[in-house]
């Protein structure tokens, strides 16, 4: 965080102080909400135009499994979720997820001057720091009656939390308590805001082929004896990095290499 | 040979103008033909006469297949006539919205174009797969957190 930013720290999310980062950007706060993907899954499309909503509280915070909730205090982490209109077919968009998740890791970089912490991609969708998850992502796709698809983009940041008397979950961390202060979250959103829109202009022009060299900068099982848990089935191996469609590649014990589409990922502690 | 290989060789035939397919894996090798009895059932995606016969002359001269292959075709079942609603993405199918919820659809359901038949997910992205038309479903070809393959067929819709 900026010097000049401390005071700043702790504040209301303020649209005064969240700017679009191009034209055709409409960003709407609110102070409490089910859950901001929701929210834009049922807002009318303009395929001109890219959605954020942001909010202080979630009461439903988006994920799949009811089993796991995310810890939703108010007014302490970033709940951001945008509708992007792409220009790319659904046959193309496998990998946005991990696209967004590097994105959102150098928006966090972008707000400490140095880069002293070491924030990690744990594949598909987390963001981790010393082995806690910091954020997720998780993607919808919407397609129009046109054709059109929109993809509907959640990114949960932990940032100003702090554990609750009696939280022995250890396995979250947020930003002020790798920092000992608190953060602007308002700076953060704009830096997301930047680093996501660039990321997903160069995904729709590019595909995934530049984001895999990045993807290894950050990624936590490269190299590592993972497992990889898929419905009834799991998988144990040596986290091998991402192939050309964003997959997970695994070394098998036999000394194959097997590449996984979805699945959720641990590293095997001794 | 994976049945579902051979299934999804059967399917690719149906929608295409081709009249034979052989592939050979090593040892075992099949070849699904559509000139024979059981093509009443698949009448509906027969390609004009002109067209097939046409692309059949090349697998004509492919080498002739080893008596390990399945020769007899394969009979498709007759629920599976209608509309195919296939996969656009590899990843795991799942036919509910939460584990544990109630499926979107069932087989014999009437459904409405646009209504969400199951997710595919690949990478913690979730693609709603909607019917893109009217009907009842008569058959579902997956499993909840299956994985599908790029245009797998996922569920077939007949005809009100």
């Amino acid at each position: 965080m900026n010097k000049e930013n401390e005071h700043m720290a702790g504040r209301p999310l303020d649209l005064c102080d969240i700017f679009p980062p191009s034209d055709g950007v409409r960003i709407e706060i609110f102070d409490s909400i089910t859950s901001t993907n929701e929210y834009l899954k049922k807002q009318k499309t303009e395929h001109s135009i890219i959605k954020v909503c942001i909010a202080e509280h979630q009461t439903l915070g988006k994920g799949r499994n009811p089993d796991k909730t995310w810890h939703s205090p108010h007014g302490k982490n970033i709940y951001f979720s945008c509708a992007y209109p792409l220009k790319i077919d659904v046959s193309k968009a496998n990998g946005l997820s991990l696209v967004a998740g590097i994105a959102t890791v150098k928006a966090i970089e972008n707000c400490f001057n140095k880069t002293k912490y070491k924030f990690e991609l744990k594949w598909p969708n987390d963001i981790l720091i010393k082995g806690s998850k910091l954020g997720g992502i998780l993607v919808e796709l919407i397609k129009h009656n046109d054709q059109q698809l929109t993809a509907i983009i959640g990114i949960g940041i932990n940032v100003n939390m702090t554990e609750d008397k009696g939280d022995i979950d250890k396995s979250w961390i947020s930003l002020k308590q790798l920092t000992n202060h608190d953060l602007n979250r308002n700076e953060i959103i704009n830096y997301l805001m930047r680093h996501l829109f660039e990321a997903i202009k160069n995904f729709e022009q590019s595909g995934l082929t530049p984001f895999i060299d990045q993807w290894k900068n950050y990624d936590c099982l490269l190299n590592q004896e993972i497992s990889l848990v898929h419905g009834n089935n799991l998988i144990k191996g040596l986290g091998n990095g991402i192939n050309h469609l964003g997959e997970l590649l695994v070394k098998l014990p036999n000394g194959s290499i097997k590449s996984f589409s979805s699945g959720d990922t641990s590293i095997n502690r001794t | 040979m994976d049945i579902r290989k051979v299934k999804k060789l059967i399917e690719l035939l149906q929608e295409s103008d081709v009249g034979e397919i052989e592939i050979k894996e090593g040892e075992e090798s099949v070849r699904i033909s559509r000139s024979s009895s059981s093509a009443h059932a698949v009448t509906q995606y027969v390609a004009p006469p002109a067209a097939q016969q046409a692309i059949q002359a090349p697998a004509a001269s492919a080498p002739i297949s080893s008596p390990a292959s399945s020769q007899e075709p394969i009979e498709e079942k007759p629920e599976e006539k209608g509309h195919t609603v296939r996969s656009p993405m590899v990843g795991t199918a799942y036919i509910a919205p939460t584990p544990g919820a109630k499926p979107y659809v069932e087989v014999g359901q009437r459904i409405s174009e646009g209504d969400t038949l199951c997710l595919v997910e690949a990478m913690k992205m979730f693609n709603p797969i909607e019917a893109d038309r009217s009907g009842v479903v008569s058959a579902m070809l997956i499993e909840n957190s299956s994985p599908v393959e790029y245009d797998q067929p996922l569920f077939i819709i007949s005809e009100d």
